[in-house]
C-alpha cells in the first residue's frame, strides 16, 4: 500500500522532468496539491494507521519499514477479492483522479461525434467500435459499452496515443476488477506512465524495449539465441505480443494476473522483461530441441492453452533475474533508442504515405522526453540530410514554436495540439508532393536502371558466347595441327617405307646380280667339265653327262622362281621354253637365261 | 524464402496475410489451418503464425502463415515480418469500402518493405455476406488486373475459397522458385560448360595423337 504513495511519488517526480510535454498540464498542476490529499484517503481506505507523508522517493526506506514483505505477499499473488482495489492503490488511482474531467472528455466526445468533424478521432472510434466485441470475446461480464467509453475518453485525453489495439485488451482487464472511471485512470497510468511511447504512433518505445529485450537474451541465453539465429527466428517475433499486450492472450488467465500484481506494484516495465527471461528459461531446453522456426513459433504460441504453474513463472521471474533491473533497462534503452530513431526517420523518409499523426506523435515525444537535445541534434543532421535540408528546418523551428509555446503558457497546450494537426496537416501535404516527385524520379531511374542492367546482361551474354567461340576455335585449331602433325608423320612414315623398299629392292637387284655371276661361273664351270668329259670319253655314257647340268638349270630356274609373279606372263613361258631348249641345246639355253635375265633387271 | 529441406516437406513457403483491421485475416489464416472459424474472433496483437503442408504439383510445400495486426500504426512493426516472405496475401472486407480503398495502400506498403519478387494476391474476403456487399467482385477483378494480382473472393465462414486461395498462391510461387532453381542450375552449367569441354578436348585429342604415333 505504501509503496503505492512512493510508486505515486516515483510518477509525479517523472511528471516534473517530462513536465514540458504534458500536454493536460491543468491536471497535473492540480494533481500535486491534490494528489497528496488523495493519497491519505486512499491509504486510510485501505491501510488503516499509516504514514501519509509520500511523493519524497528518499524518505521511501525509512517510511516504508514492510516493502519487502509487501513484496514477497505480492509475488505470492493478490487475493482476487481484493484486486482491483489493491491494484488501484498500486497506482495511485485514487490520487490520480480528477473529479469530473473523465465525464468531459466523455461529453466532448459526444459533441464531437454529432458535430462529425476530426478525422483522427473517428478513425480511432471506428477501431475501437472494431475491437468491442474483440476484447475477450463471449466474456459474460465485460461491459461493452463501459469499454467503449473508457477507451474514447481515453483517445481523448492522450491524443498522441489515442486507441492502440492491445488498450483494448488492459481497459478490458481493468474493468473486469474495478468501477469504469477508476479503471479510466488506472489505464492512464500504465499507458502514460508505466509504457510511455510504448502504443503511440511509431511506437518507438516499444521498438527500443525490443533491442533491449534482445540484448538481455543474448547475455542470458546465449546458446539457445544462437539456435534461434540458426532457424531463421527473431526475437521481435516472439516478443510483441509478450510485450505490447502484457501477455494478455499469450498466458493462461492467472498468469497473467499474478505478473500484473507485481508489475503494477514496481511501477515499471522490470517485470515484463524478467517474466520474459523467465518463459525463456523455462521453455528454453524445449526450443533448443526444436527443428523448424514454425515449431519454435508455435511452442510459444501454445502456451496459452497449456496448464501453466503461474507461481513457478513469477518465482522465477522476481528469483532468477534481479540483474534486471530499471536502472540497467534505462541505460540499454538509452544505447538503444537513436537507432530506432534513425530507423523511424528512415522510414518515414521511405514510406510513401507518412501519416501527419505520425509525424506529431513523434515530435510530442522528443518534446516529452529530450526537449533540448533533439533541437541539437536536429542541426547537425541537416548537414547530413541533403536532400530535407528545408522539412528538417522547418521541423526544428517548428519545435522551437512549440517548446516556446509549452514553456510560456502551459495552459494553452489544448489548442496548442490542434495547431499542430493543422500544421502537420500541411507539412503532410507538402511531403506527399515531395513524394510524389521522388516516387516519379525513382520510377525513372529503375527504369533506365533496369534497361542498363539488360544492357549489361546482354553484354556480358555476348561476351560468354564470344569466349565460348573462340574456345572452340581454340580447340579446332588444335586438332586442325594436331591431324597435320599425324599426316606429317605418315608421310614420313611413306617415305621412310619407301626408302626401305628402294633398299629392299637394290639388294635384291645385287643378290640377282650375284646369282648371274655364280650362274654364268657355274655354267663355266659346266662347260669346262663337259669340255673335260667329252675329252676325256666321248663314248661313255653320254646320258649321265646330260644329266646334271640339266639338274643344276632347273634348280636355278627354281630359284629364281618367286619371281615370276612379278615377271610378265612372256618371261614365265620363255622361262619354260628355255628349260625346254636347255634339254637340246645347253649353250642356246645360257644365252638365253642372260637374255631373261636382263628383262628382268630392267624390270 | 523459399528453403529446400529434407524433413516431411521439400519446400517450405513464408506466406504472410496483410490488411485492414477486422477484414477477417485471423479467421482465414484458422479457417485454412485449423478449419475452424470464430465469429468473435479477439484482435491480433502483432503477429500470429500458423503452419500447414499441402502438395503443390507432387511435392510437399509447407506453408508458413503469419498472420499480422491490421491496425495502421502497427505497420511500424509488422514491416519485420514481411522479411523473408515469398507471397503475401491482401484481405479485404467486401462489405466495407474503405478497405477495398486501403488496398493502394497496402501495395505500397509491401513494395517499400518486401522482397520485390514476393507474389500478391487480393482477396475480397466476408463474400457469404452478400446482402452486405459494399464492393463489387468486378471492381476487385478490374483492380487486381490493373496491379497484376490473383484475386479471389473468399468466405472464411463458410470456406468458399479458402483452400483455393492458398493453393493458387502457393502454386505461384512454387512455379517461380522452381524455375528460378532451374534457372540457377542452367547458369551454374553454363558457366562451368567452357572449361570442362576445353580439358576433355584437350585431353583426348592429344591422346589420339599419342595413339597415332605409337601404332605407326
Amino acid at each position: 500500500m505504501m509503496n503505492s504513495r512512493v510508486k505515486k511519488g516515483n510518477n509525479m517526480k517523472n511528471k516534473n522532468v517530462n513536465g514540458s510535454g504534458d500536454h493536460l498540464p491543468s491536471i497535473k498542476e492540480s494533481r500535486s496539491p491534490e494528489g497528496e490529499s488523495e493519497e491519505k484517503a486512499s491509504v486510510d481506505e485501505i491501510l488503516d494507521g499509516e504514514e501519509s507523508n509520500a511523493g519524497n522517493k528518499d524518505s521511501r526506506e525509512s517510511f516504508f519499514p514492510w516493502k519487502e514483505e509487501l513484496e514477497s505477499l505480492v509475488h505470492g499473488g493478490v487475493p482476487k477479492d481484493l484486486r482491483g482495489e489493491v491494484w488501484q492503490a498500486f497506482m495511485g488511482v485514487k490520487a490520480r483522479r480528477v473529479e469530473r474531467y473523465y465525464e468531459e472528455l466523455l461529453a466532448q466526445e459526444n459533441d464531437d461525434q454529432h458535430s462529425n468533424s476530426s478525422g483522427v478521432f473517428s478513425k480511432w472510434r471506428k477501431q475501437i467500435e472494431k475491437d468491442l466485441m474483440r476484447t475477450f470475446p463471449g466474456h459474460p461480464t465485460l461491459n461493452r459499452d463501459s469499454l467503449r467509453r473508457l477507451l474514447l475518453a481515453y483517445a481523448r485525453h492522450n491524443p498522441s496515443v489515442g486507441y492502440c489495439q492491445a488498450m483494448n485488451f488492459f481497459a478490458g482487464l481493468l474493468l473486469l476488477v474495478m468501477p469504469e472511471e477508476n479503471a479510466f485512470w488506472a489505464l492512464v497510468t500504465i499507458i502514460d506512465d508505466f509504457f510511455d511511447g510504448y502504443h503511440s504512433e511509431g511506437m518507438i518505445e516499444y521498438q527500443v524495449d525490443q533491442l533491449v529485450f534482445d540484448e538481455l537474451m543474448r547475455e542470458r541465453f546465449p546458446k539457445l539465441v544462437n539456435h534461434l539465429d540458426y532457424l531463421g527466428v527473431q526475437v521481435a517475433w516472439i516478443c510483441a505480443p509478450w510485450l505490447l499486450s502484457i501477455f494478455i492472450n499469450t498466458l493462461p488467465w492467472e498468469s497473467v494476473l499474478r505478473i500484473w500484481d507485481v508489475l503494477l506494484l514496481e511501477g515499471n516495465r522490470v517485470m515484463l522483461f524478467r517474466t520474459a527471461l523467465a518463459l525463456l528459461e523455462l521453455y528454453g531446453p524445449a526450443l533448443i530441441t526444436t527443428k523448424d522456426a514454425g515449431v519454435a513459433i508455435n511452442l510459444l504460441q501454445s502456451l496459452v492453452g497449456s496448464t501453466f504453474d503461474s507461481s513457478q513463472l513469477v518465482l522465477t521471474a522476481c528469483m532468477g533475474f534481479l540483474a534486471v533491473t530499471d536502472s540497467k533497462l534505462r541505460k540499454l534503452r538509452d544505447k538503444h533508442r537513436p537507432s530506432v530513431l534513425l530507423d523511424v526517420e528512415e522510414r518515414t523518409k521511405r514510406s510513401r504515405f507518412s501519416e501527419a499523426l505520425k509525424g506529431l506523435a513523434y515530435t510530442r515525444y522528443c518534446v516529452k522526453n529530450e526537449p533540448v537535445s533533439l533541437l541539437e541534434e536536429a542541426k547537425p543532421a541537416e548537414d547530413l540530410a541533403d536532400g530535407d535540408e528545408s522539412k528538417l528546418e522547418s521541423h526544428s523551428s517548428y519545435l522551437d514554436q512549440l517548446l516556446c509555446s509549452l514553456n510560456a503558457d502551459l495552459v494553452g497546450s489544448q489548442p496548442d495540439i490542434q495547431e499542430q494537426v493543422d500544421w502537420m496537416k500541411v507539412e503532410l501535404c507538402r511531403l506527399l508532393e515531395d513524394k510524389r516527385a521522388a516516387v516519379l524520379q525513382a520510377e525513372e531511374l529503375e527504369t533506365t536502371l533496369v534497361e542498363l542492367v539488360k544492357e549489361d546482361n546482354r553484354r556480358l551474354l555476348s561476351a560468354k558466347v564470344l569466349a565460348r567461340m573462340e574456345q572452340e576455335q581454340r580447340i579446332t585449331e588444335d586438332a586442325r595441327r594436331n591431324v597435320e602433325k599425324d599426316a606429317a608423320a605418315q608421310r614420313f612414315a611413306v617415305t621412310m617405307l619407301q626408302e626401305k623398299y628402294e633398299k629392299a629392292m637394290d639388294s635384291i637387284a645385287r643378290m640377282e646380280k650375284r646369282v648371274i655371276m655364280a650362274e654364268s661361273m657355274l655354267e663355266a664351270t659346266l662347260q669346262y667339265e663337259s669340255g673335260q668329259a667329252e675329252a676325256l670319253s666321248s663314248p661313255r655314257t653320254p646320258h649321265a653327262t646330260l644329266d646334271s647340268p640339266r639338274r643344276k638349270a632347273g634348280l636355278l630356274s627354281f630359284g629364281l622362281g618367286w619371281r615370276d609373279k612379278n615377271k610378265p606372263y612372256e618371261l614365265a613361258k620363255l622361262d619354260f621354253e628355255e628349260s625346254t631348249e636347255q634339254k637340246s641345246d645347253p649353250s642356246t639355253t645360257q644365252e638365253e637365261t642372260n637374255s631373261v635375265n636382263e628383262q628382268t633387271l630392267l624390270n | 524464402m523459399a528453403h529446400r529441406v529434407d524433413h516431411e516437406y521439400e519446400y517450405l513457403f513464408k506466406i504472410v496475410l496483410i490488411g485492414d483491421s477486422g477484414v477477417g485475416k485471423s479467421n482465414i489464416l484458422s479457417r485454412y489451418t485449423r478449419n475452424e472459424f470464430c465469429l468473435e474472433s479477439k484482435s491480433t496483437i502483432g503477429v500470429e503464425f500458423a503452419t500447414r503442408t499441402l502438395q503443390v504439383e507432387g511435392k510437399a510445400v509447407k506453408a508458413q502463415i503469419w498472420d499480422t495486426a491490421g491496425q495502421e500504426r502497427y505497420r511500424a512493426i509488422t514491416s519485420a515480418y514481411y522479411r523473408g516472405a515469398v507471397g503475401a496475401i491482401l484481405v479485404y472486407d467486401i462489405t466495407k469500402r474503405q478497405t477495398f480503398d486501403n488496398v493502394q495502400r497496402w501495395l505500397r506498403e509491401l513494395r517499400n518493405h518486401a522482397d520485390s519478387n514476393i507474389v500478391l494476391m487480393m482477396a475480397g474476403n466476408k463474400s457469404d455476406l452478400n446482402h452486405l456487399r459494399a464492393v463489387s467482385e468486378q471492381d476487385g477483378q478490374a483492380l487486381a488486373e490493373k496491379e497484376g494480382l490473383s484475386f479471389l473472393e473468399t468466405s472464411a465462414l463458410d470456406a468458399t475459397n479458402i483452400q483455393k486461395a492458398f493453393q493458387t498462391i502457393l502454386t505461384e510461387v512454387y512455379h517461380i522458385v522452381s524455375k528460378k532453381a532451374l534457372a540457377a542450375q542452367e547458369a551454374k552449367a553454363n558457366a562451368s560448360i567452357p572449361g570442362q569441354g576445353t580439358t576433355i578436348n584437350v585431353a583426348e585429342t592429344s591422346g589420339n595423337t599419342k595413339k597415332g604415333c605409337c601404332s605407326t
